[in-house]
C-alpha cells in the first residue's frame, strides 16, 4: 500500500514539475462563528505557482489557511489536495508534500532546534538533510538554541525550516514574514522565489502588508469580511473608474476595472489615456475600500 | 506504535525541566512547612498535595498546551501521520499522566503509611486526589474533542483543591478542638461530589457557551 502511495506521489511530482496542474480546490466551504462567517464559493491553485493571500485583518485568511491545512474542519464543503478529498478519502501521506507555517507553531519548547528538527525529521519520508542544512545557513539560524529563547522572527525562520526541509510540492504560509526585519525578510523571499523556480511547486502565501507581494506573486486573491472579493495576476497595475467598451476585463467591479498590462499596451493611446497607472498597495486598498463601500450603501 | 511511543516520550522530555523545577518547589515547601508546622500530618499532607497538585498540571497544561499557542496538537495535525496514530497517542498520553499521578500517590502512602494515624487525614487524601483527577478531565476532553475553551475552565478549577487546602489549614490552625469525626467518609465522599458537580458543571457551561467558537482544530 505504502509502495502504491508512493508511485502515486512520484507520478504526480513528475507531472507538476511538467504542467501547471491542480494542486488544492476548495468547494462551497462555509465555516461560522458567532461573529464571522467565511463563505468561500470556488478557490484553487497551481502548481509553479505563488498566490499571495491579502485582506485585512479579521478577514478570514488564517481561518482559509486553517481549512486548506487541515486544521480546522469547515461546517460544509469539500476540500481537495492532489486530486484527493481530504474529508472522505484522508490520506496522512499528504502532509510529506506539504509544508506549514503559521502564527502557531508546533514545537517542542523546551528542547533545542537540533532536538527539534531531528524528531520533527523523523516523521518525514523525504526529508532532505543537505537541504536542511543549506537552510539553517542560509537563514542563520543557531540550532544549539532552545525554542522558548528564540525571537518571534527566529521562531519564524524555524518554522519556516521545517516547512522547507522535507521539499513539499505545496507550501501554506500563514504570515510568514511577521515580525521578520527587512534583511530577513528580503531573504525569506529569495528562498521562496528560488524553491518556487526550482521545483515548480505551489505556494499559498497570506499577508496583510501589500508589499510582501510586489515581487513574489503570480496571483492575487482578496479576502475581506470572509468572502473572496476578486482575484488577478501581479501585473494587472492599470485601472479606471470609466465604463470601457470592448475591452476584455479580467476584474470587473461597479465602480472600476483593472486589466492586464499587455491588454493596456495593445490600446490606442486614446482608450489608455483612460486607464491609470496604480501601485499594488494602492489597488489593493482601493479594492478593499470599494468594496466596503459598495455593500454598505 | 514506535513513533507514538517516541512523541510521547519526547513530550515528557520537553518538560523534564520544569518538572524538576516543580520538585524543587516542593522540597521548599516541605522545609518551610516543617518549621512552621507543628504536625507530621500536616507537612506531609502539603506535601502530597503539592506533588499532586503541580505534576499533573504540569505534565498536561505546560507540555501539550504550552501558552496556548505552540502545542503538539498543531505538531500531530501537520506531520505525516494518520487519523488512528493521532487517537492513539492522544489517549495514551492522558492515560499515561493518569498511571503516573496513581503511582506518585500511592508509592507516597506506602512510603508514609506509618505517618497516617488519623482516619480523617486519609480520607482528606483521598479526596484530593480523586478531586485531582477530576481535574484532568477537562484536559481529556481538550485531547479527544480540541475544545480549547477547557482551558479556561482549567484555570479556575485548578484553584478548587488549592481552596480546600486553605480552607481546612485555617480550619485545623483556628479550632485545636475539632472533632475529627466531621472528617469521615461519608463526608468526604459528599465534598467529592460537590466537587466534581462543580469541575464538571464548569466542564459542560463552558462547552456549551463557546460550543463551536474556537474549535480551531
Amino acid at each position: 500500500m505504502s509502495s502504491y502511495k508512493n508511485k502515486y506521489f512520484l507520478l504526480a511530482k513528475i507531472h507538476n514539475k511538467f504542467y501547471n496542474s491542480l494542486m488544492w480546490k476548495l468547494r462551497n466551504i462555509i465555516k461560522k462563528y458567532p461573529d464571522f462567517i467565511l463563505n468561500i464559493e470556488n478557490l484553487s491553485g497551481y502548481s509553479n505557482e505563488i498566490i499571495g493571500f491579502i485582506g485585512p485583518n479579521g478577514a478570514g485568511k488564517t481561518t482559509t489557511i486553517n481549512i486548506l491545512s487541515g486544521l480546522l474542519k469547515p461546517d460544509s464543503g469539500e476540500i481537495e489536495i492532489f486530486g484527493k478529498q481530504t474529508e472522505s478519502d484522508f490520506d496522512a501521506n499528504i502532509y510529506n508534500n506539504i509544508g506549514y507555517v503559521g502564527e502557531k507553531h508546533g514545537f517542542f519548547y523546551e528542547l533545542t532546534i537540533k532536538k527539534n528538527l531531528d524528531i520533527i525529521s523523523s516523521f518525514y519520508n523525504n526529508w532532505d538533510k543537505y537541504f536542511e542544512k543549506t537552510l539553517i545557513q542560509e537563514l542563520n539560524i543557531d540550532v544549539n538554541k532552545k525554542i522558548k529563547d528564540l525571537s518571534k522572527g527566529n521562531l519564524m525562520k524555524v518554522a519556516l525550516l521545517c516547512a522547507l526541509s522535507h521539499k513539499p510540492d505545496f507550501l501554506i504560509l500563514d504570515e510568514p514574514t511577521s515580525g521578520l526585519d527587512p534583511l530577513i525578510r528580503d531573504k525569506v523571499m529569495k528562498i521562496l522565489i528560488d524553491y518556487k523556480n526550482s521545483k515548480k511547486c505551489h505556494i499559498f502565501f497570506s499577508s496583510h502588508i501589500i508589499e510582501d507581494f510586489e515581487d513574489i506573486a503570480d496571483r492575487l486573491i482578496f479576502i475581506n469580511e470572509g468572502k473572496i472579493i476578486t482575484q488577478f495576476d501581479k501585473n494587472e497595475y492599470y485601472y479606471t473608474e470609466n465604463k470601457i467598451e470592448n475591452i476584455k476585463t479580467i476584474f470587473e467591479s461597479k465602480t472600476f476595472y483593472v486589466i492586464t498590462k499587455d491588454i493596456f499596451n495593445s490600446l490606442s493611446e486614446e482608450k489608455k489615456s483612460l486607464f491609470s497607472s496604480i501601485s499594488l498597495k494602492k489597488l489593493a486598498v482601493k479594492i478593499l475600500k470599494d468594496f466596503e463601500i459598495e455593500r454598505y450603501n | 506504535m514506535k513513533d507514538i511511543i517516541k512523541l510521547i516520550w519526547i513530550t515528557f522530555e520537553n518538560q523534564m525541566k520544569s518538572l524538576i523545577l516543580n520538585f524543587a518547589i516542593i522540597v521548599f515547601f516541605i522545609i518551610y512547612f516543617k518549621s512552621s508546622m507543628k504536625s507530621t500530618e500536616m507537612f506531609i499532607f502539603s506535601m502530597f498535595f503539592m506533588i499532586l497538585f503541580i505534576i499533573p498540571y504540569n505534565l498536561v497544561s505546560r507540555m501539550v498546551f504550552y501558552e496556548d499557542k505552540n502545542n503538539i496538537l498543531l505538531l500531530l495535525k501537520i506531520l505525516p501521520l494518520s487519523k488512528k496514530k493521532i487517537s492513539i497517542f492522544r489517549i495514551s498520553y492522558v492515560l499515561s499522566i493518569y498511571i503516573i499521578v496513581t503511582l506518585l500517590f500511592a508509592v507516597g502512602i506506602l512510603l508514609f503509611r506509618d505517618v497516617f494515624t488519623n482516619s480523617y487525614l486519609i480520607n482528606l487524601m483521598i479526596l484530593i486526589f480523586i478531586d485531582i483527577l477530576t481535574l484532568l478531565l477537562p484536559f481529556v476532553i481538550l485531547l479527544l474533542t480540541e475544545y480549547f475553551e477547557i482551558m479556561t475552565v482549567m484555570q479556575i478549577a485548578r484553584f478548587i483543591p488549592l481552596v480546600l487546602f486553605v480552607i481546612i489549614f485555617i480550619f485545623n490552625k483556628l479550632i485545636k478542638n475539632v472533632n475529627p469525626e466531621i472528617f469521615n467518609v461519608s463526608n468526604a465522599v459528599l465534598l467529592f461530589a460537590i466537587f466534581f458537580i462543580v469541575d464538571i458543571g464548569l466542564v459542560f457551561w463552558i462547552h456549551f457557551k463557546f460550543i463551536n467558537r474556537r474549535k480551531w482544530y
